[in-house]
């Protein structure tokens, strides 16, 4: 069965990256509702917003496509909160997967040894990856 | 005599030997002594506690009583002594054998030591123990003299760590203005800045000297001092370890320049890693379209490919910039660093025009107010600290603002202070940021594109020039004000033209 992601977030300070990630995602059709924060701080507070008026919109998001050089907070430090915040707050079941142009070991190891997160990929994101993000963390399609 | 569990009775058998007894604790300071003792030395039972000798004793003698005092403490063992000198209190020297014998507690730890000295009567015995006396003596004088000699921080210790003799680079490096230090303890005086005792105490008894590279000694009211510490046991002719000698050797500058290049290292992988992946980050982005792209043209959907085609473009100019910037950065140390006559104003000018189709197009009113002539200053550097903050004046230009104000100022304040301000009504930054917006990769904003290596470059290209730039407001207005130290003359002959 088709497998789809409901809420997808992407946090990436670059708005092209984000762009090429919210078409490559909208266009293999598994991925119902894209957005976009553009540093963790951000992506923090929206989470929170959606998480505030339950029920409008499917949250929290069920997938986290997460940069790592980002200013303000970058992805790191938005884990470290995010867990944080979680611990307090109760925890979601939500994957985080790194999309980042770094291919460096110590980046990757780093990145796989914090909390939430399942993959690495280096950018930019693929159709296949994206279709392979929706086979492992969807949920099975109820309009198909 | 009949209460023999009275400690009279005892002192009174002590009081009436012939012999010298006493008593010394593990630092070689005298806690008791008979009467005969305490005659010979002019002093009460009470006088004597805690003094190692009385003045009159010559200071070589005493390392040789501390010498054999730290033989018995270490071995826990009796010694014998057939001859050594013995002053009165009056400065004769008679000569006696000596026993002398640990005392230990209830635990079986030596905490003293008895010594019972007889004297001699024995005349060849007499002049033998003289003899030795006067090599005793010749050796410490040597040993003195190359110490006080040393041509860096040494100090000659006894077992029991009192001076013997120091250099006179010890007090220097030590911030040591005080008193004499012969026959002082080293615990006393410096135990607290450069720890030392339980060193010196391993090599007196492994025998073995002891390097430690770069200590650090914290100085009242100085900045610390870093020295390579060495400690080596030194013996007497006849093998026992008489004490230590402590070298320090200042190394401070040296630690300080291996620090900030362990820094500039640091600086350097950061830098790498930055710009790499800066660099890499544009190509990515466009691969990314061009993904977008083949498959857009391979099904004939030609909607998306323009725009797309143009964020690429973006993302190439944003790489060439990088590039730009990064080639800048690596001439910023090397460029010439000869001044040359600048005139501010025509400099000015051609910044302006440098930057006039991004003034166009960001509706921006840039003016200038330059009251000095011609400087000497190393060009170069001034021109490209400029342009990066005028250029981010335009760049971080508030849309929402009717009128887009960039407004640079240049004068001269005293006869040798070039102080030049570009300030704007944009965006600004945080108050938060101010301390940061200099550092690499800082990027003021995400929403505008920038290496993060601009105002970096500006604050190296003003060190060079032993100058300084400081955010004077960050909010409302946004003031930069760079200060550069010019030749007097060459502003002062320029200005008056």
């Amino acid at each position: 069965m088709t497998k789809v992601v409901d809420f997808l977030l992407v946090v990436d300070d670059s708005e092209f990256d984000a762009d090429i990630a919210r078409h490559v995602l909208m266009r293999t059709g598994r991925f119902k509702r894209v957005v976009v924060a553009s540093n963790g701080r951000e992506a923090l507070a929206l989470i929170d917003e959606c998480t505030a008026t339950e029920g409008q919109e499917p949250c929290p998001p069920q997938v986290i496509l997460l940069d790592i050089n980002m200013p303000l907070m970058n992805g790191f430090e938005f884990l470290d909160h995010y867990q944080d915040r979680n611990a307090q707050q109760g925890e979601p079941s939500v994957v985080v997967v790194m999309l980042t142009s770094s291919s460096y070991k110590e980046d990757r190891e780093r990145a796989m040894a914090k909390p939430y997160v399942r993959d690495y990929f280096v950018k930019p994101l693929t159709k296949q990856r994206a279709i392979d993000l929706a086979e492992r963390f969807g949920k099975p399609s109820s309009e198909a | 005599m009949s209460r023999r569990d009275d400690d009279s009775w005892y002192r009174r058998i002590l009081d009436s030997m012939s012999d010298y007894v006493f008593v010394k604790d593990t630092r070689s300071r005298l806690l008791w002594g008979n009467q005969q003792f305490c005659s010979y030395y002019g002093m009460t039972p009470e006088e004597l506690v805690d003094i190692v000798d009385p003045p009159t004793t010559d200071p070589d003698d005493v390392v040789h009583y501390v010498k054999d005092d730290y033989h018995v403490f270490v071995e826990g063992k009796p010694l014998f002594i057939p001859r050594e000198p013995f002053t009165d209190h009056e400065g004769t020297v008679r000569h006696v054998s000596t026993a002398k014998s640990p005392i230990r507690d209830a635990d079986d730890r030596v905490v003293g030591l008895v010594g019972v000295a007889r004297l001699l009567t024995d005349e060849d015995e007499v002049a033998t123990s003289r003899q030795e006396r006067q090599r005793w003596k010749e050796q410490m004088s040597e040993l003195r003299t190359l110490v006080y000699d040393l041509p860096l921080a040494a100090a000659m210790f006894d077992s029991q760590l009192r001076f013997l003799a120091y250099s006179q680079e010890w007090p220097r490096l030590l911030g040591h203005d005080g008193a004499a230090l012969t026959s002082e303890f080293y615990s006393d005086a410096f135990e607290r800045i450069l720890p030392l005792r339980a060193r010196c105490q391993a090599a007196l008894e492994r025998r073995e000297p002891m390097s430690i590279p770069a200590v650090s000694i914290e100085l009242a009211n100085r900045p610390a001092v870093h020295a390579n510490l060495e400690i080596r046991p030194w013996s007497t002719p006849a093998g026992r370890v008489g004490g230590v000698i402590v070298l320090l050797q200042d190394v401070t500058e040296l630690y300080s320049a291996n620090e900030s290049l362990r820094r500039l290292n640091d600086e350097l992988l950061q830098f790498n890693y930055r710009v790499s992946h800066d660099l890499l980050a544009p190509l990515k982005t466009v691969l990314g379209y061009l993904h977008l792209c083949e498959e857009d043209l391979e099904e004939g959907n030609l909607d998306d490919v323009r725009s797309f085609h143009g964020k690429m473009r973006v993302n190439l100019e944003r790489l060439g910039g990088l590039v730009e910037d990064v080639l800048n950065l690596a001439r910023a140390d090397t460029v010439s660093t000869a001044r040359s006559p600048v005139n501010i104003a025509a400099l000015v000018a051609e910044i302006q025009e440098k930057f006039a189709e991004s003034i166009a197009s960001a509706s921006v009113q840039v003016t200038a107010r330059v009251d000095v002539g011609t400087v000497a200053i190393e060009r170069v550097r001034l021109q490209q600290s400029l342009e990066n903050l005028v250029a981010n004046a335009i760049k971080y230009h508030n849309p929402a603002q009717s009128l887009r104000r960039v407004e640079i100022e240049a004068r001269l304040e005293q006869p040798s202070l070039l102080v030049i301000t570009v300030s704007d009504n944009g965006l600004g930054f945080d108050e938060e940021q101010r301390d940061t917006i200099f550092d690499l990769f800082m990027r003021g904003t995400s929403t505008h594109s920038g290496s993060g290596l601009g105002l970096y470059l500006v604050k190296k290209h003003l060190a060079q020039m032993q100058g300084t730039i400081e955010v004077l407001s960050c909010r409302d207005d946004t003031v930069f004000q760079l200060r550069v130290p010019v030749p007097p003359s060459a502003a002062g002959r320029e200005e008056s033209e």
